[in-house]
């Protein structure tokens, strides 16, 4: 495990293996992930409000209560579909409610949007979201 | 005039099928599966989503530009590490085209039959590939597309009576192409010329290789990489409509991004919003 400083200077872990699976990611996606800025990934803690199975990427709109109490509801794109069936996935993974945390790389604007993979996002108490490949 | 009895007509309705059967038949028997390789699975690629599998992303590709281009593409890296998406039309589900196609970044089938060979592509939207192998001429003018108007031969390399390796020409591509997400271009002329080597690997028949020799003006020489596809029995065959649920928008020269709730956000830090001039109120 690592952990470096999250945009608001907190302190974030990674998990194993993120910044490897994100390189793979960012290579195989159909558009840049240098969009989203790699150098200050944090762990996100939130509620899902919508979990969308779609092309070409997967999205996760996750609620998100900031440190002064606020809420913001960040647009966290993924990779593809057929990429999340293969690491065991499906649409009803993730359902609204759902408490997850995961390992998000911001957009380069400060703005609430951001990437994630698979293998750095885990119910919050820890239980995997799916079995894995 | 002789009237024509039900029996007759029966009779020579049969008559009519049977020569209809007779003809179709050698028609039918005219693709002899034996004489082509067995290319049947889901072949998903063996390396990186990056052009040339043997090397890194972005620079490490070291791809053979002339100065011209070589200072668009740092133009296009230089614009993705400030948050926009370069030189990289299919951010905006433009199709990968030809020859970034065969990365097969999600899964990819191939269907042999005796006067074209198909390639169904899924990433990122269902695309069909058309290899012509019926012995046709380059047509005098081809309308420009994103996969090309292809020509192929079947080959026998190793001379067992079996076909074993296509080769394949492609040309008539449309230019808002580039050979993978970093950006590197092809030339603005329309030019490229592209020739793949594509044959089972001998020494392991589950691994598909195509040799890609791109070239193009942009290019100070023929650019040759080696990709390969490995059957995989897990296949994965996801409906793939890449605007679905796009997030990336490109307005004028600028790339945003659509938030959760609809709204367009900013993708580098002092981005100016787009022109609103046309809209009578604006909402908050």
């Amino acid at each position: 495990m690592t952990s470096l400083r999250g945009p608001r200077g907190q302190m974030v872990v990674l998990l194993l293996g993120s910044a490897m699976a994100t390189a793979s990611s960012a290579a195989m996606a159909h558009h840049s992930f240098a969009m989203f800025d790699q150098e200050h990934k944090s762990e996100r803690q939130g509620v899902v409000k919508e979990f969308k199975f779609t092309a070409p990427h997967v999205f996760i709109m996750l609620e998100v209560k900031d440190e002064d109490g606020t809420s913001n509801v960040w647009a966290l794109e993924g990779e593809a579909p057929t990429k999340l069936v293969r690491d065991g996935w499906t649409r009803a993974s993730l359902k609204p409610g759902d408490e997850i945390k995961l390992i998000a790389a911001p957009l380069r604007s400060g703005a609430a949007g951001g990437s994630w993979v698979t293998q750095d996002t885990a119910f919050r108490d820890g239980r995997p979201i799916a079995p894995g490949p | 005039m002789l009237s024509r009895s039900p029996t007759r007509s029966l009779a020579a309705g049969s008559i009519a099928a049977a020569l209809s059967l007779t003809f179709a038949i050698p028609a039918a028997r005219a693709f002899d599966e034996a004489k082509y390789p067995e290319w049947t699975a889901y072949w998903m690629r063996a390396g990186s989503g990056t052009w040339d599998p043997s090397k890194p992303p972005a620079r490490g590709q070291q791809p053979p530009l002339t100065e011209e281009y070589k200072a668009l593409w740092e133009a296009s890296m230089a614009d993705q590490a400030s948050g926009g998406q370069g030189n990289n039309p299919m951010a905006w589900c433009i199709p990968p085209g030809m020859p970034r196609t065969m990365i097969d970044y999600e899964g990819m089938e191939v269907i042999i039959r005796p006067n074209v060979t198909y390639f169904l592509i899924l990433e990122p939207q269902d695309q069909i590939r058309r290899v012509f192998t019926d012995g046709r001429k380059w047509p005098e003018d081809i309308m420009p597309s994103y996969l090309g108007y292809s020509i192929g031969t079947w080959v026998d390399e190793d001379g067992d009576g079996r076909f074993d390796t296509l080769l394949v020409e492609t040309r008539g591509l449309k230019t808002d192409r580039s050979f993978e997400t970093s950006g590197i271009p092809f030339h603005k002329d329309g030019e490229t010329l592209v020739k793949e080597k594509i044959y089972l690997d001998k020494a392991d028949p589950n691994l598909l290789n195509d040799e890609i020799t791109t070239i193009d003006h942009a290019l100070t020489r023929p650019w040759t990489v080696k990709r390969q596809y490995r059957r995989d029995p897990k296949e994965v065959w996801v409906e793939t409509a890449c605007s679905e649920d796009q997030h990336q928008v490109r307005i004028g020269n600028e790339a945003y991004y659509v938030g959760a709730g609809g709204e367009l956000l900013p993708t580098r830090k002092d981005q100016p919003a787009p022109d609103l001039k046309s809209f009578s109120k604006t909402s908050k």
